[in-house]
């Protein structure tokens, strides 16, 4: 089971910054940050054929990806918690 | 006894003595705003005016229309509000006053002299800057010193030359109403009241979550400020770039090269089916071209010319108005408080033009009888201009003088003529363009050369005519995310938005940077600022639109449409509404107490300069991290990095608190002698 799959009461701290969560898994930022990563899959998809996991790859490489959504990444490359990333509120 | 110039004096002496011996009739109190309008009031209604002082207070003295005059600088103003309601934990606070400001002891023996010569006069005339502020300053003073019981009026002028200060105080204002002080007086309260209370609450929360007590504030303005720059700063935290690719294109038609541009491609299929456009022949399926007139700019409002001084100069919008105050002091231009962008015949364009020809040649080339205008008007004051009067200015002074100098001129000046050309090609399904431009005659940009027109040749080209495609350029790029605000791009979005006001909105940036809110240039929000924001966002307490429909029930009170007791009724309503739909946030205590460990607002030692107060840790708009006493202002340099604490030992060198970072121990004062001996 991954850490996101636990039951939410049990987490007030998001589970990649571990700040306080007023709900959910993630902070406010990092929910937000989810939303953006996971709404921008298309346009790669479009541009370059790419798999989810060449997309994160790539995003994290670029200057212009918000710090928030490179934290996200960080998290799921190496927490494998693709999950989380359904936590976007 | 006040003292008049080494002379005993008393307010009945100079009645007895000065008065009526010159003249039997009683004297004109004058009341300005500032020295040096007194002065130039003074001036202009009698060249041999004297100045005084009482205590120390400049008086300037002389006779206008066989009428003994005094004439007394205020300073900004006098009177400021207050509560009683000393406990910190009780909001909202309605309750509050107008006193004399407190612990000024030149406002309090100013004060004492303005008393004693409203109760001699029997006419007073409020001459302070003749907008919201000015009258409050200049109301304040004569109610609270028993003036409305004498005959008051009003002085009207918007520059301080002496022909319209004569002409303004031979035309005086009576008033039945202040309508002006009633919106200023309301706009205050309704500020002070929101801010005290909002501040509490702010204030509570975090003692109540982390234990500690920090000093927060925000304002009715400042908050949806901070919300604005708060949700910029996610949008860019949160930003996830888009590929694309840029597509241009070398044409060849009638012997000339020249560039076209495609739409921008989104897949590596479309990047291959334009590649192969080179050498092959598209068809031209419009073109058309004309000469485009480019209209002046209109003639400066403030708000207009604070972007215009930070886009040329990098000058920061409160620097501006500071620059722009100090140049109307002088008589240089019109008053600048003023969202105007027409120009009256009635303050002679000819003349101005005139005196200015001494300095810009190009004042004597104007085409245009009457200036080129914007649609925003003012009723208190035209747009800035230059009063024509010439004095040597160097540094940002200058600038921002020329600046308005070449403004004006320019509204005057024939347009700039531009050759536009554009042409539409079909390739392969590609629909490709290409525009042209070629400056034909300078116009306005001869006096004023700030805007740059891009000059690019393409050729003419008839409908149905073949372009050779000779090469093919695509680019691998990436959408960007939003750009950060900078205090001039921030201030246009309060006046977009229609929050604060031209007067004010400089000085709320202001706050939000010494809050410690925000910082840099290109504006990033600390982490205080962020769980303030935050905190305000969530709640929905501030909102723009709350803000706004306040803004506009305040201008109402200023046209006569609304009473101050009806607005001032309604935000209290509306704000014991809100503080009771406030929610605890544990969000916001969490970044606080984040925001606390990294160390910002806590004391590293006393101060060893003045020896009272604390040396307090602030981060500066550009992220430097800096000391500085909360008594005398001692200030040292820090490490931008790195958690600070207090090493809780002195420097045996100069007697400065050690600091400690990490396992490092240093001496934060640059003139330590210990750092001397490292250097030597």
């Amino acid at each position: 089971m991954s850490k996101s799959e636990l039951p939410k009461q049990q987490a007030k701290k998001c589970l990649v910054c571990g700040s306080y969560s007023e709900e959910g898994l993630l902070c406010f930022k990092h929910r937000t940050a989810a939303k953006s990563l996971t709404e921008g899959y298309k346009y790669w998809k479009e541009a370059f054929n790419i798999s989810f996991n060449e997309y994160l790859k790539e995003v994290r490489k670029r200057s212009e990806t918000g710090t928030w959504v490179k934290e996200i990444i960080d998290y799921v490359i190496t927490s494998n918690d693709f999950n989380i990333l359904l936590e976007t509120g | 006894m006040l003292r008049a110039g080494g002379v005993a004096w008393s307010a009945h002496r100079l009645d007895a003595a000065e008065v009526a011996g010159s003249n039997p009739a009683r004297p004109t109190l004058i009341i300005a705003e500032k020295n040096d309008a007194a002065k130039r009031i003074a001036f202009a209604l009698d060249r041999s005016y004297k100045k005084l002082s009482f205590d120390g207070i400049p008086v300037y003295t002389g006779l206008w229309n066989s009428i003994k005059i005094y004439v007394i600088p205020a300073r900004g103003h006098l009177y400021t509000l207050k509560t009683d309601v000393g406990d910190l934990s009780l909001f909202p606070v309605l309750d509050v006053e107008w006193v004399p400001v407190a612990d000024d002891k030149y406002v309090t023996k100013l004060l004492d002299v303005i008393k004693k010569f409203i109760k001699e006069a029997s006419e007073i005339i409020i001459a302070c800057d003749y907008d919201i502020e000015g009258e409050t300053i200049g109301y304040n003073i004569v109610k609270y010193n028993g003036g409305f019981e004498k005959i008051v009026k009003r002085a009207k002028f918007s520059t301080l030359t002496v022909e319209e200060l004569k002409q303004s105080f031979n035309s005086l204002l009576t008033r039945e109403k202040w309508l002006m002080a009633d919106a200023g007086r309301t706009r205050h309260y309704i500020d002070f009241i929101w801010g005290i209370s909002l501040s509490r609450l702010l204030m509570n929360e975090v003692r109540q979550g982390t234990g500690k007590r920090l000093s927060l504030s925000i304002g009715r303005v400042q908050g949806p400020t901070l919300i604005e720059i708060y949700n910029r700063e996610s949008e860019i935290n949160s930003y996830v770039p888009k590929p694309y690719w840029k597509f241009k294109a070398i044409g060849e038609l009638r012997g000339q090269e020249f560039e076209l541009s495609g739409p921008s491609l989104k897949s590596v299929d479309e990047v291959e089916r334009a590649k192969k456009l080179k050498g092959k022949y598209g068809k031209v399926v419009f073109f058309d071209k004309d000469i485009e007139e480019i209209k002046p700019p209109y003639p400066f409002n403030l708000s207009d010319l604070q972007k215009e001084a930070y886009r040329l100069f990098g000058i920061q919008p409160w620097e501006s108005l500071s620059i722009l105050e100090k140049l109307y002091l002088r008589a240089l231009i019109s008053y600048p408080r003023t969202s105007s962008q027409k120009l009256p015949p009635t303050i002679n364009y000819r003349s101005i033009l005139s005196k200015l020809g001494q300095r810009y040649k190009e004042a004597g080339n104007v085409s245009r009888p009457h200036p080129v205008e914007g649609p925003i008007d003012d009723p208190a004051h035209p747009a800035i201009y230059p009063t024509g009067e010439l004095q040597p200015l160097t540094g940002s002074e200058y600038k921002l003088y020329d600046l308005v100098a070449r403004r004006f001129i320019s509204s005057f000046y024939r347009n700039v003529r531009v050759a536009k050309k554009y042409m539409k090609v079909k390739a392969d399904g590609f629909d490709l363009e290409a525009d042209g431009a070629a400056v034909i005659d300078k116009g306005w940009l001869e006096v004023y050369p700030f805007r740059e027109i891009r000059e690019k040749s393409i050729p003419d080209a008839a409908v149905g005519e073949e372009v050779l495609i000779k090469d093919v350029n695509v680019e691998l790029t990436f959408t960007k995310p939003p750009s950060r605000y900078t205090p001039s791009s921030l201030l246009e979005w309060m006046e977009t938005n229609e929050i604060g006001t031209k007067a004010t909105r400089a000085d709320i940036i202001k706050t939000l940077y010494k809050r410690g809110y925000i910082r840099g240039n290109r504006i990033e929000i600390t982490e205080l600022g962020f769980s303030v924001a935050r905190y305000f966002s969530f709640s929905q307490i501030i909102t723009l639109e709350m803000t706004r429909k306040l803004e506009k029930s305040l201008e109402n009170i200023e046209f006569g449409k609304t009473y101050p007791g009806e607005i001032l009724n309604e935000s209290a309503r509306f704000l014991i509404e809100e503080l009771k739909n406030a929610k605890y946030s544990e969000e916001m205590v969490e970044l606080t107490k984040k925001y606390l460990a990294a160390g910002t607002g806590q004391s590293l030692g006393k101060c060893p300069v003045c020896g009272k107060g604390d040396l307090v840790l602030h981060i500066s708009q550009a992220g430097k991290r800096y000391l500085k006493c909360n008594v005398c202002g001692a200030s040292a340099p820090l490490p931008r990095k790195g958690k600070l604490v207090s090493a809780k030992k002195s420097c045996s060198y100069c007697g400065w608190p050690l600091i400690k970072r990490g396992g490092w121990v240093f001496c934060p004062n640059p003139n330590c002698p210990s750092s001397k001996l490292k250097n030597a």
